[in-house]
Parts: C-alpha cells; structure tokens; sequence
C-alpha cells in the first residue's frame, strides 16, 4: 500500500502527463473499489461500467483533487455517484433528525472482524444502510469522511451504520 | 491483502482488470499525445496561413495587374494561381477538421460543404468561360466567389485555433 506522501507524488506525476503513475493508481486502488461496487450488483458488467466511469472521472479532473484527503475516498465518493445514478430509484438516504444521531451512544472501539461472520447477509441489508456499513466496517473509513462521501451529516452515517448492525446482530443471533 | 469482508469473486480477475485499464487509458487526459497533436495542427495553421499570404499576395499582384489592363492570358495565369493555392487548402480542411473538438466539428462541416458549393459554381463560371469567352462580369464573379472562400477557409482556420 502507497503511503500518502509517495501517492500524492504520484498523483503530482500524473497531472505533469506521465502516463505511467495513472497505472500505478489504477493498480493501487482496482481490486478495493471493484470488489465494493460489487456488493450493489450481482451483474459484473454493470460492476465494470461503473469501475471504468469512476477511473475515468478520477483521472480526467485529477488536476482537481484535494491532496489533503485520500485518493481512495475521493475515488469511492465519485463511484459512488456513477452508482446512484444509475440506481436512483434504489437509493434513498431517509430523512432524519440531528436527535437521533445523539441517541448512538454505544462505543465505537469493536473490532470489524466481529461482522465477518455476517457477511453472507450484508447484501440483504438496504442500499444505504449497506453502503454506510460497507464504509465504515469493511473499508474502515470514519464518519466524517462517509458524511463527505455521501453528502450527508456525520450524524446521520452514525444513525445508519447503528440500524444496519442491529439487523445484521438479529441475522447473527438467528 | 485482499479485503476479508469480500468474497474472492468479488474482485476482478486479471483479465477484467487489463480490459478495464485498456478502456481508461484510452480516455486518459492527452499528454505526450496531446504535444504531438499540437504540434501537428501548428503545422497545418502555419500552411494555412502560409497559403493565405499566397493569397494576398496574388490580391496584389491581380490589382496590379488590373491597372495595367491584364490581357486574357495574365487573367488565365491569375486564376490558375489561385486554384493551385486552394488546392492544397482543400488539402488541409479534412486535417482540420479530423483535429476538431467534437464541439467546433459540426460547424467546421458546414463551412466546408460551403466551400464545396463554391468549388461547384467556380467550375459552372470556368466552363462558361471556355465556352463562349470571358467578360466582366463573370470575371468579377469569378473573382468574388474566390473571395468568399478564402473568407470560409479564414472561419476553418479561426474556429481550429480558438479550440486548441
């Protein structure tokens, strides 16, 4: 794995026009990005398709990226959208207030291995609950960031990732 | 290490993955292409313009002439100059035109079945002349209809160079 020095000189690179630090960053982040779309469609081809149009964007508005944040996490929330888009209809982030957020009280130092056992279920889970879930268990990212990915409140993530880990307790239990 | 959360078939295989990359790095932002193309259409701008200044300087010499009352055969030499110099401008339209943004390229089509319509009347004048003779006002409409299209090459050429 690239560290964020040697991939934002990469990325530097790439905006100069050298053609290979493009594949480096493809390399870096196809298998990650690929296997999450995968978990909202069961068609590889659809999977492709937003694969190529998420790389594509990436790279076309590279000179627009903010080194600050992660490649990754700016990659995520542009496939991210490609995704949404086509499923518009599938994808809907419920309404809800900034008081349900401050009922999450539990602690978040679990491990994520604890899901690996639920995993089987994961694609039962509701779009945005899977989304939220997939983010910040599998993928490991914060909510700060899964509220910037998603365009949503860092409450709201909280609120989702607590619904979907009750359902997936219940699946476990069952 | 592969992400535990996924199942291995979740990820792409080799295959997928060179298909994927051969399909971006079709799209990626034009580099060193980008600098060859370039370089390209400067060469096609600089004929261009090169033979616009033919051009111009034919304009010179064809008023010269004027008002030393060119005899049929400078008339002949004249415009035999000028269907040599549009000849390569016609040359270089399809260059110009395969270079354009997608944008730009309707327009540039336009212009050149314009042009090509002016080619068409150009040759009507021409036989109209070897067969019953010049006189002033086919030659003025002759002169015209060059005119008119040295104008729409100057649009090609203009449209090329705002777009790149």
């Amino acid at each position: 794995m690239l560290s964020k020095g040697e991939e934002n000189n990469i990325i530097t690179r790439a905006i100069q026009g050298d053609q290979s630090s493009f594949k480096v960053l493809y390399d870096e982040h196809i298998d990650a990005l690929f296997a999450f779309l995968h978990q909202f469609s069961d068609e590889r081809g659809q999977v492709k398709d937003w694969t190529q149009r998420a790389f594509m964007k990436a790279f076309q508005n590279l000179h627009s990226f903010n080194k600050d944040s992660r490649f990754k996490t700016w990659l995520f929330s542009i496939a991210l959208n490609e995704m949404r888009m086509d499923k518009r209809s599938e994808f809907h982030f419920q309404q809800l207030d900034d008081a349900d957020s401050e009922l999450i009280t539990e602690p978040e130092t679990e491990k994520p291995e604890k899901w690996l056992k639920a995993k089987h279920a994961i694609k039962q889970l509701e779009p945005d609950k899977r989304i939220v879930f997939l983010l910040s268990i599998a993928e490991e990212y914060t909510h700060k960031e899964i509220g910037s990915i998603l365009n949503i409140p860092e409450g709201h993530s909280r609120v989702i990732l607590h619904r979907a880990k009750k359902e997936l307790q219940q699946v476990l239990l069952s | 290490m592969n992400n535990p959360f996924y199942k291995p078939n979740d990820f792409p295989t080799s295959a997928e993955k060179n298909e994927l990359w051969k399909n971006i790095n079709h799209s990626l932002p034009n580099t060193s292409k980008a600098n060859m193309q370039f370089h390209w259409k400067s060469f096609w701008i600089g004929n261009a313009a090169a033979i616009l200044l033919i051009f111009a300087s034919i304009g010179m010499y064809q008023t010269g002439m004027g008002l030393l009352t060119p005899t049929p055969s400078d008339q002949d030499q004249v415009y035999r100059g000028l269907n040599a110099a549009t000849q390569q401008l016609d040359e270089v339209a399809p260059s110009l035109i395969k270079q354009a943004g997608s944008r730009s390229r309707p327009s540039m089509e336009s212009t050149l079945s314009a042009i090509r319509e002016i080619d068409r009347l150009i040759a009507e004048i021409k036989n109209e002349i070897l067969v019953n003779g010049i006189t002033p006002s086919k030659k003025k409409s002759l002169n015209r209809l060059y005119a008119t299209k040295l104008d729409f090459y100057k649009e090609l050429l203009l449209i090329n160079r705002e777009q790149s």
